[in-house]
């Protein structure tokens, strides 16, 4: 009679077995952060795009820079900063009245063109009274907006040449 | 013995591998700066806004309409923050104390202003920082 001796000792399964378990600890405490960190890059994606829309309507006059004075159909890009000037942080009103012609409510994606983003967003322009008091100018907003944890508010505080007159106000864009 | 040295490696190769990953591997840290941002640009935004609306000279030399500018701006429950601010003025009208603040950040602005005496040069900084 042949004897087979045991390939399997109970002490080489408790070794592989706690080997495992340590791979499987390894694996499970590295993987269990990378969600949040792909949040976060949503996150820093998501802010960077407000405040590049807030600086494009703040700083930039805009494609043709006096869109202000034709029509729709010519207009290329949006942006509020007056080109007379030449000078950052002030913005024409006579641009924020030519916006109103962008129904953002009923064409939003005209808007999106015009600003070059592919994403939901909402502008709010005050104008900011003597007393502090923020009466709005301003309002476009998406109408489908998503609801996702993400959102980035970005506040600019800018001078406004409200037809000669320069006031004070305030542009905050949404995503 | 053989069977229990066979566990006491596993054990050390258990620990040096989780050394390993955790040195080539490491736990990500993520630090957001745009708290710091955002209030650099709303110090170099409300600077150039003081500048366009030509109230430099005025809020250099007077401390009350300079508050006055900074409250109607930054009055918490319609501005949405808390700030903390003040001003340093050289070479015309006067300072307001520096509050305290956890973090804060200051922006200067070069101008002059025509006197009896001729043209002067004066800057002023303007500083927002985050209440203590």
């Amino acid at each position: 009679m042949v004897k087979i001796k045991a390939q399997l000792t109970i002490q080489y399964l408790a070794s592989f077995i706690f080997f495992i378990g340590i791979v499987v600890l390894i694996y499970l405490s590295y993987s269990a952060n990378i969600p949040r960190f792909v949040e976060e890059v949503n996150k820093e994606n998501t802010r960077s795009k407000a405040y590049q829309l807030s600086e494009i309507l703040i700083n930039d006059p805009g494609l043709p820079m006096n869109w202000n004075n034709l029509p729709k159909n010519q207009i290329k890009r949006i942006g509020l900063s007056d080109h007379t000037t030449n000078k950052t942080n002030l913005i024409l009103k006579s641009k924020i009245d030519k916006f109103h012609d962008f129904d953002c409510y009923t064409n939003f994606k005209e808007v999106q063109d015009r600003l070059a983003l592919n994403r939901s967003f909402s502008i709010f322009i005050f104008n900011i009274t003597e007393n502090g008091n923020r009466d709005l100018l301003f309002n476009c907003s998406s109408p489908v907006f998503p609801k996702t944890v993400i959102n980035a508010t970005v506040k600019r505080i800018t001078a406004l040449n409200n037809y000669g007159n320069i006031e004070l106000a305030e542009v905050i864009v949404q995503m | 013995m053989k069977g229990i040295m066979s566990i006491i490696e596993v054990m050390i190769t258990g620990m040096i591998l989780f050394v390993a990953f955790l040195h080539f591997f490491p736990q990500y840290t993520i630090r957001s700066k745009w708290d710091k941002t955002l209030l650099v640009v709303k110090v170099r935004d409300t600077l150039n806004t003081i500048d366009r609306m030509n109230k430099t000279y005025n809020f250099a030399v007077s401390n009350v309409e300079f508050d006055n500018f900074m409250n109607r701006t930054f009055q918490p429950e319609k501005s949405g923050s808390v700030v903390v601010w003040w001003k340093t003025v050289e070479g015309v009208g006067s300072s307001t104390q520096i509050p305290y603040f956890t973090e804060g950040y200051k922006e200067s602005i070069v101008d002059v202003y025509n006197s009896t005496n001729g043209f002067n040069v004066y800057s002023f900084t303007l500083g927002i920082g985050y209440p203590y």
